[in-house]
């Protein structure tokens, strides 16, 4: 005990002996021209450690944490427990940081690399007066506004969704034969695949959730009334972005804007179990016609995939519209 | 991240050879900027702001430098 109370009085003594031979070289430099001239010729650096600013910005961190340190000795406080809350309290609001970041579509990361980078090159122009501290300011708004202005995931194109639309052609040819009604949009289990419940005859009546998962996921032959089949935007759940808290307009951004480029924007209205998303300049030409009437246009399709593994709930595609270059989609989440 | 080193190694070897004309500074950043954007070519969400900017401001020292 004696010799941690004694290990702390040393620390916090060297911590005053720091701030003193910093208060004491900054005194010297002001008033020594010899050591100035030494400093600007042999450190430069020296010059803008021992600028006022500097020394008090150091000093007074060093100050402040000398003094919690013997506010915590004083009151007898476990500094590694104070320390274990705050880290806690850190991860909670981590979740809600990933959150603010991702869902502001101006990424809020870059603006705050900009804010940094104009306020050194104000420092650095107008109080410390050093050009090259200034100009990395200015790299930093630059790079900043560079962040914002770029998407956030490249990819997509024209090859994209030819290969989206070539994957919808398997499930196409499946349901070729049947005269298939709407599908359900069943949401993954244990992080696995978003599944489609095709009803292949039209008097299919209720289906439990259960029933639906017990479903076929093969042809078997005369009398099947349904089966699953894996929609275009089945592995969409696994995304390793969906894990960080986007709420479903983001994600949708991110898929069908960002990724696929198959709309350009996308809104998102939620009424209890009721979600209407528009979409506008969709790309719903070319598409086979089971599919469609079926799990929808493609980005309709895609939409319920992003839904179901969000909500975790079965989804249903009630209705689309073309208005347009917009597509509206209304769907249907059930219990 | 290719323009943040290209940025980061005008700054440093600009201020190793100890040039103190922020407009030299500003040129070397509009010179890497457009550089990058021709290689890369980016797609943007926006306008090019930035380059529009950079162009702008290193063009308008450029200028005052000259005397012009």
């Amino acid at each position: 005990m004696a010799g941690h109370r004694l290990g702390e009085a040393l620390i916090d003594i060297q911590t005053i002996i720091i701030v003193g031979l910093l208060y004491w070289l900054l005194q010297e430099e002001q008033s020594n021209a010899y050591l100035r001239g030494w400093l600007s010729s042999n450190f430069p650096l020296g010059l803008y450690l021992l600028s006022p600013l500097t020394v008090a910005a150091i000093s007074g961190t060093l100050l402040f944490i000398t003094v919690f340190r013997i506010a915590f000795f004083v009151t007898g406080k476990d500094s590694a427990l104070v320390g274990g809350e705050v880290l806690y309290l850190l991860r909670r609001q981590g979740k809600h940081l990933r959150e603010l970041v991702s869902t502001k579509a101006t990424s809020t990361s870059a603006l705050v690399l900009a804010s940094s980078g104009a306020a050194l090159t104000l420092y650095s122009y107008f109080i410390i007066q050093v050009v090259p501290f200034t100009a990395l300011g200015i790299s930093c708004i630059i790079l900043g506004f560079t962040i914002i202005s770029l998407p956030r995931h490249t990819g997509g194109g024209p090859g994209m969704r030819a290969m989206l639309q070539g994957a919808s052609r398997g499930v196409e040819a499946l349901l070729e034969q049947y005269n298939v009604e709407k599908a359900t949009y069943l949401p993954p289990v244990e992080g696995g695949e978003v599944f489609a419940y095709v009803p292949l005859t039209p008097d299919i009546g209720a289906v439990s959730l259960s029933e639906m998962r017990r479903a076929p996921k093969a042809l078997s032959g005369n009398g099947q009334r349904a089966m699953l089949v894996y929609p275009v935007g089945s592995e969409l759940g696994k995304i390793l972005e969906f894990q960080d808290g986007l709420s479903l307009e983001e994600r949708l951004k991110y898929i069908l804007i960002e990724s696929t480029e198959i709309c350009s924007r996308v809104m998102v209205e939620e009424t209890g179990n009721a979600i209407v998303v528009g979409m506008e300049g969709a790309n719903v030409d070319v598409q086979g016609q089971k599919y469609r009437r079926s799990l929808g246009s493609l980005p309709s399709s895609i939409a319920a995939c992003v839904i179901a593994a969000l909500h975790d709930k079965p989804v249903t595609l009630l209705e689309e519209r073309k208005m347009g270059d917009r597509l509206i989609a209304r769907f249907q989440l059930l219990e | 991240m290719i323009l943040a080193i290209l940025l980061l190694m005008s700054v440093v070897l600009l201020s190793v050879w100890g040039v103190q004309n922020l407009s030299a500074y500003l040129s070397l950043f509009t010179l890497c900027y457009f550089a990058a954007s021709f290689v890369f070519r980016p797609k943007r969400r926006t306008i090019d702001f930035v380059g529009l900017g950079l162009l702008y401001y290193s063009a308008l020292s450029i200028a005052i430098a000259f005397g012009l």
